[in-house]
């Protein structure tokens, strides 16, 4: 692939990430959707991966609907201040992980999490967000 | 052998295509051995044999989506792909070039043509023109539902739709009473043109009447608001029933409680003139007579359980549609002709004979082929 093409495929990519994490924004808003999604998915006990934008809105979204044991950040922190989600980092959810769904959020780097949280988890126990928003529940 | 479908295959307006592709991937799998499909959704590509999922990655870009199809079509010793047609880009010529290069037949399945009126964005539509003047360098074969000898260069073989005769009981006849029962079972989109039905029972109920008419809508889309509020404007709640989305068992139901049954209306408005949806091969599968308003390549328009109307926007004729009940009445034993056309004419086994007979050519072409 020469220059040109890659930096195609890299601006491709990047404005993909971007679009649809902006439309699963948007699903998160939909209380309805969110609620058949649940229930289809069977969530009852949860963590987040994820403290930015669309690990927050997660968050939000979940209120009331399943228990979420915390939002997960490999800097311990979230993007924005919120004062009633649980952060934990990386290692504390090594400590205290005992066989709940994981959500994955950030998009970009789904992969590398992924490949971290297997080393522990359960691979059906770990769920990309577009997934738990829209994909086939089996 | 795998069947290519870019899209997501369990969208709630996709139950046809679903329906189709399932079908479809049977006969496939009756002569290939294992048959594959994929779907698209969530940003997830999945893989599915038999309809259950036995792979699913995250696929952000069509790039990545390609690249999984490829990937499992190497791990599963693929070497046939039927591909539905969704547009022309760079990255999907790409993904036919690498098909050629790996030796892998494949049969691109145009579901219409022309499908110009169907595409909203002119942007999409540039870039498809563009590209799909580079299909007929990398695919030999190609399908649709009408009469061509050729689509983009690429020489074509035409299908009928299909119906699974199985999963289609025959409806049980009414009993004759005073009113004549209408049912439309789809996804409500533009194409359907159910407000004709709408307005012609508008103007039918103006007038005197002797026969209730009732229409009764089973499914959900966009188009559902617009015939709700159709049906307020004109006043027609005691005629019209919106049945939303609903089980097998009752639709079954529903079919039994019914005397005629409407197929697609609204083709004019994707500037169509043929088709071949699986909507009428269904209704004729049950044994139920029908309305249509396009020209249908299984049907020639003169069949004594359908009724042709225009395809155009008039309102449906409440007076024609009486005397065609009337008449299907006064025949009786229709439900064997339908049946019996559906079983020659319409199983999937019949309509994919062409796909097969390509496929294995192309097996004797090239003796390497494993599946």
């Amino acid at each position: 692939m020469d220059f040109e093409e890659k930096l195609l495929e890299q601006y491709v990519r990047d404005y993909d990430i971007a679009w649809y994490s902006y439309w699963m924004m948007g699903r998160l808003l939909d209380r309805k959707l969110v609620k058949r999604r649940v229930e289809l998915c069977g969530l009852e006990s949860l963590y987040i991966y994820g403290g930015g934008f669309l690990g927050i809105q997660l968050h939000n979204a979940l209120d009331g609907m399943a228990d979420i044991k915390a939002v997960v950040d490999k800097n311990g922190s979230l993007s924005v201040d919120a004062e009633n989600i649980r952060v934990i980092s990386l290692d504390n959810l090594k400590k205290e992980y005992s066989g709940q769904k994981i959500i994955i959020t950030p998009v970009k780097y789904y992969q590398a999490i992924w490949n971290d949280l297997s080393k522990f988890a359960d691979k059906n126990n770990l769920l990309y967000l577009g997934e738990f928003l829209e994909g086939i529940v089996s | 052998m795998i069947y290519v479908f870019l899209g997501d295959l369990f969208a709630d307006d996709c139950i046809g295509v679903r329906k189709k592709v399932f079908a479809q991937n049977r006969v496939f799998a009756k002569n290939f051995g294992q048959a594959y499909c994929t779907s698209y959704s969530g940003q997830m590509m999945y893989l599915l044999q038999d309809g259950k999922v036995i792979e699913k990655e995250v696929a952000i870009t069509k790039s990545d989506c390609n690249n999984w199809v490829l990937h499992w079509i190497g791990k599963y010793g693929i070497r046939r792909a039927y591909i539905r047609y969704m547009l022309s880009d760079k990255w999907f010529i790409k993904f036919l070039k690498e098909l050629k290069e790996r030796q892998i037949a494949v049969v691109l399945e145009f579901p219409t043509i022309p499908y110009e009126g169907e595409v909203s964005s002119k942007s999409v539509l540039e870039i498809d023109k563009h590209y799909r003047e580079e299909l007929a360098d990398y695919v030999e074969q190609c399908t649709t539902f009408d009469y061509m000898d050729s689509v983009f260069g690429i020489p074509c073989a035409a299908l009928v739709n299909g119906v699974d005769l199985s999963r289609h009981p025959v409806h049980k006849l009414r009993k004759p009473d005073d009113k004549i029962i209408l049912i439309a079972v789809a996804t409500m989109c533009k194409w359907h043109g159910y407000e004709r039905v709408i307005k012609g029972m508008a103007g039918y109920y103006q007038r005197q009447w002797d026969k209730k008419i009732i229409f009764r809508l089973a499914g959900e889309g966009p188009e559902t608001e617009k015939y709700r509020n159709l049906t307020e404007e004109y006043n027609l709640q005691e005629y019209v029933e919106f049945l939303g989305h609903i089980d097998k068992e009752d639709l079954d139901r529903q079919y039994d409680d019914a005397d005629i049954a409407v197929a697609s209306l609204g083709f004019y408005k994707a500037d169509t003139e043929y088709g071949s949806p699986i909507k009428t091969r269904e209704y004729c599968a049950r044994g139920i007579p029908f309305i249509y308003g396009y020209e249908d390549i299984g049907f020639t328009g003169k069949e004594e359980y359908a009724l042709k109307v225009t395809n155009d926007g008039t309102p449906i004729d409440m007076g024609e549609v009486i005397r065609f009940y009337h008449k299907m009445q006064e025949r009786g034993f229709y439900v064997e002709d339908m049946r019996d056309y559906v079983l020659t004419a319409c199983t999937w086994d019949n309509i994919l004979k062409p796909v097969v007979d390509f496929f294995i050519k192309k097996d004797k072409d090239s003796p390497s082929c494993v599946q």
